[in-house]
């Protein structure tokens, strides 16, 4: 089984016991065995000693040149983010003007190119608005034969508009027939043409 | 007035409340109180690690050029602001260490008359032959801790000088709790063993 990163081991809570970093409880429990465990006891004795000896270790002050050079430091690191602070709160009304009139006009191409229909215009390769102004012009009619017509010789349509208007009214159209099923005009063979017939 | 009997108190103040006063007002003096409250502490660290005092001032006013152009950006004031700049000074050591490859034995080759306790302030040696004595057995102890590998170094000096707990010590360190114990663990061994060995030799000495 795999040791777990956080369970100290005898070892560990030994030195933990060294540094004082034991619980109450467990430093009960490793007095009570070092009373029975000679070993533990020389072992404990030997890294606490060298430990004294480190913790008597005194501090070193650094240079006082190199403090002053810190403070100094300190001092004008201060004054330049004041300064810079400073002149962005100064900046003159001329430039703050041409920023913002920038902006707007950004903004305007913005909206203009991807939001044309907020601003009037007919969207460039959607045909939201001109789609249904000639799906008015259409007058779709059914003949004796159940074929679909659509003048659109009358609404002088081009070739891709009515590929474009054909394909996405197939997707609209449902026909109901005699079993009571759904089918699309695909899958029963229904067919549209734009061709005037004469029966 | 209020000015110089504000600055009279700065004593009284804690890290954060001096941290606010020197960003907000530039105060000199309350800069000059963090730094001297904990200088020495980050100095002897940097300075046991290295070895070399010059290589330490270096080490020591890059850490506080961070501390101070950094503050803005990444000191929270709700973090115990000497915690953050410990750090920093630990990496700068580390970073040093790194780019020098000197893992091992810090003082060997650069600085031969590295000695630690040269720089001892003078007011703390009050008797010249206790202050030899101190000296060399001082100096002993530093020169095993400096023959250490650096990640047990490591782990005794922030121990030592940072007074950092062992899961501080792991954090910093990216290491588990129990690998930082286990270093602490074997240095104290390790050194058990260079004063046994030394001692080996004065004996040695002293039967000729």
């Amino acid at each position: 089984m795999e040791k777990n990163q956080n369970t100290p081991s005898g070892d560990e809570l030994c030195i933990k016991y060294v540094m004082n970093e034991l619980d109450p409880s467990e430093v009960y429990m490793i007095r009570r065995e070092m009373e029975d465990n000679e070993d533990l006891l020389i072992e404990i004795e030997c890294l606490s000693r060298v430990w004294g000896k480190i913790k008597s270790l005194p501090e070193v002050e650094p240079p006082a040149h190199v403090c002053e050079a810190v403070v100094e430091s300190a001092n004008r690191h201060y004054e330049e983010s004041r300064k810079s602070f400073l002149s962005v709160g100064s900046f003159n009304n001329t430039t703050i003007m041409a920023s913002a009139a920038a902006v707007i006009f950004s903004l305007s191409i913005g909206i203009a190119n991807f939001y044309p229909q907020l601003i009037g215009f007919p969207a460039g390769g959607n045909h939201t608005e001109g789609a249904a102004a000639l799906e008015e012009q259409i007058e779709p009619w059914v003949d004796n034969n159940d074929v679909l017509h659509l003048n659109t010789s009358e609404a002088g349509l081009s070739a891709s508009v009515l590929d474009s208007l054909t394909r996405s009214g197939m997707h609209n159209l449902i026909i109901f027939d005699s079993n009571n099923s759904l089918q699309t005009p695909a899958s029963s063979g229904f067919r549209l043409t734009n061709q005037n017939t004469n029966h | 007035m209020s000015k110089e009997k504000k600055y009279t108190r700065l004593s009284e103040l804690d890290d954060q409340q001096l941290v606010r006063l020197y960003r907000r007002e530039g105060s000199e003096k309350a800069f000059r109180e963090l730094l001297n409250r904990h200088q020495s502490k980050i100095y002897s660290y940097i300075y046991s690690m290295v070895g070399n005092q010059e290589v330490a001032n270096d080490i020591f006013q890059e850490t506080f050029t961070k501390v101070i152009t950094k503050m803005d950006e990444t000191y929270n004031e709700q973090g115990k602001w000497i915690a953050w700049v410990m750090r920093i000074a630990h990496n700068a050591t580390i970073d040093y260490l790194r780019k020098k490859k000197r893992f091992v034995d810090v003082n060997s080759n650069d600085d031969p008359d590295y000695d630690f306790y040269e720089r001892l302030p003078d007011e703390e040696l009050e008797d010249a032959q206790l202050t030899i004595e101190k000296g060399e057995a001082m100096g002993s102890l530093m020169k095993h801790i400096n023959e250490l590998p650096k990640e047990q170094r490591e782990v005794v000096m922030l121990r030592h000088y940072y007074e950092m707990s062992f899961k501080e010590i792991a954090e910093l360190t990216n290491v588990s709790i129990n690998t930082a114990l286990g270093r602490m663990r074997y240095a104290l061994i390790n050194l058990r063993k260079m004063f046994d060995k030394e001692h080996g030799k004065e004996s040695k000495y002293a039967q000729r």
